[in-house]
């Protein structure tokens, strides 16, 4: 299963959505594309049996904008709360960015 | 798959005919009134007059049509205006008053401002900010050089003046006479007014500010990280997107502005910031979602107010990527996924559960919501109270015997 540590890998700021929002800088589009591309199918989430851990240990900051982008867009497959922390393990999580996740993964998927 | 065929099809058509239709409308109406009927252009005066309706092909267009009449260039010719603020001013201790106070000055056209602070025993960041903010408008709407941007300050209380210094006030608006004394407040407790004209500075300065938050709030870790992740990250990401638009333009023109500041007398940390955009009320009427919002609250009225309410409502946003309503059966729903407006939403419920008074006063209207999450009824003025939007948190803060343990 492959590792993602997000500061080292990629920031520990993660508040902008896309290239219009804020700096621009270090976007939950960028993170995206760059590191859960493979998460963006179907068969990904309803047939693999494949998971991704994502280590947030250095990550001070993680806005319900980026996560929305970053996470909640799975939703379009059809991808529960529950299901998605079952295929997506973090560790080094605070309970409140798990709180901050959750909330747009519900936001996402109940649209 | 023949069936969707039939219904894409059925749909445009329906579209086409809609469309054909309001242009039909439109040039019958222009030709007999010579005016553009759009309920935006007939309050702001011509705005989007290139743009029936507003999608993501002609967002841009119909945006920069509003900040071009927001921002259009005015002649201050009337007469000096003497403008007196007693006792203490900002919203921190007294919106309604703020408020009065505002309207009797902000939208004049005066060749000159003379701001008597004689009775004035304290000014608040939120007053602060007023006329700082007030500055930057009229030098961006000025059409000659003669602006007013030279009021006159003249606090006969040692401490406001030493306060304004302090805080960076002068460094913005130019006082023609002043007491110029050492300052007495301690660095420690302000994020002095900066203005940003770039977008790169963000991060910087919500550093700084968190940084205050930590040292003097009496927020808990868990609170912090709330307040860290999603009120100061959304209310960034709100006035960097409003403050800092059209800078390929002219960069240094447009911006932004914080103040933050600890008051351990008071008990509270007043964070303000303040935007010089369209407003929201504007922002919302030349967004994606206008049609939909023009059925609920009607443009032609003074309802700064109750557009501001609903901005706090999920899935509410003028931004260019603000999620539409798709036709789905017999309602409409969001699509899944990817959506925009929920920023102040999120903002609400987590100052709420911080028990963080919050108060957004924008163009001529205002909104505030106390430390249970209660909206007092809106403020809808006639004239305009704020140029852009100013936002207001009132943290708490430790007390004096916790700090000097």
């Amino acid at each position: 299963m492959r590792t993602i540590n997000v500061s080292r890998e990629f920031y520990s700021h993660l508040v902008n959505r896309d290239a219009r929002q804020g700096d621009g800088q270090h976007t939950a589009q960028e993170f995206r594309e760059k590191f859960l591309a493979e998460l963006d199918s179907r068969e990904w989430w309803e047939n693999s049996g494949e998971k991704i851990s994502i280590d947030l240990e250095g990550v001070e900051t993680l806005g319900p904008s980026w996560a929305n982008e970053a996470f909640a867009y799975f939703a379009k497959y059809d991808v529960s709360p529950e299901k998605f922390f079952e295929k997506v393990l973090f560790k080094n999580i605070s309970k409140v960015k798990t709180a901050i996740i959750i909330t747009e993964l519900k936001a996402g998927y109940n649209g | 798959m023949k069936l969707n065929l039939h219904k894409g099809k059925t749909k445009d058509f329906r579209v086409q005919k809609q469309n054909r239709k309001r242009q039909q409308q439109y040039l019958k109406n222009k030709k007999k009134n010579r005016k553009n009927i759009d309920p935006v252009g007939q309050k702001l005066n011509v705005p989007t007059k290139s743009v029936l309706r507003i999608n993501r092909d002609n967002w841009d267009t119909a945006r920069k049509e509003v900040f071009g009449e927001t921002f259009k260039k005015r002649n201050y010719k009337e007469a000096p205006k003497h403008v007196k603020l007693e006792g203490y001013f900002g919203v921190e201790s007294d919106l309604d008053g703020f408020l009065e106070k505002a309207e009797e000055f902000v939208e004049t056209k005066s060749s000159r401002y003379i701001f008597d602070l004689k009775k004035c025993a304290r000014m608040w960041p939120s007053g602060i900010l007023l006329l700082v903010s007030l500055t930057h408008w009229w030098h961006l709407t000025s059409a000659t050089k003669n602006r007013p941007l030279r009021g006159s300050i003249d606090p006969e209380s040692e401490a406001v003046d030493s306060y304004l210094d302090h805080c960076g006030f002068y460094n913005y608006v130019k006082a023609e006479k002043r007491i110029r004394l050492g300052t007495k407040y301690s660095s420690d407790e302000v994020v002095k007014i900066v203005r940003e004209t770039s977008r790169a500075n963000q991060e910087t300065r919500h550093n700084e500010i968190y940084d205050l938050i930590k040292r003097r709030s009496a927020l808990s870790d868990d609170e912090l990280e709330w307040f860290n992740c999603v009120i100061l990250t959304e209310i960034l990401a709100n006035v960097s997107e409003h403050g800092v638009y059209h800078t390929e333009k002219a960069e240094t023109d447009y911006g932004w502005y914080n103040l933050t500041q600890c008051h351990p007398t008071h008990g509270f940390i007043s964070i303000c910031f303040a935007d010089n955009g369209i407003g929201i009320k504007n922002s919302l009427v030349s967004g994606l979602q206008r049609e939909e919002l023009k059925a609920i609250l009607p443009q032609y009225e003074d309802n700064d107010g109750e557009y501001i309410k609903k901005s706090f409502e999920e899935n509410v946003s003028g931004a260019y990527a603000a999620s539409l309503r798709e036709r789905k059966w017999f309602r409409k729903k969001y699509p899944r996924g990817k959506r925009r407006g929920n920023g102040l939403k999120r903002i609400l419920d987590t100052c709420k559960l911080l028990k963080i008074p919050i108060l957004i006063v924008s163009s001529k209207g205002a909104v505030s919501i106390d430390e249970k999450g209660r909206m007092r009824s809106p403020v809808n003025k006639p004239k305009m109270v704020f140029a852009g939007t100013l936002i207001h948190l009132r943290v708490p803060a430790k007390k004096k015997e916790e700090l000097e343990l």
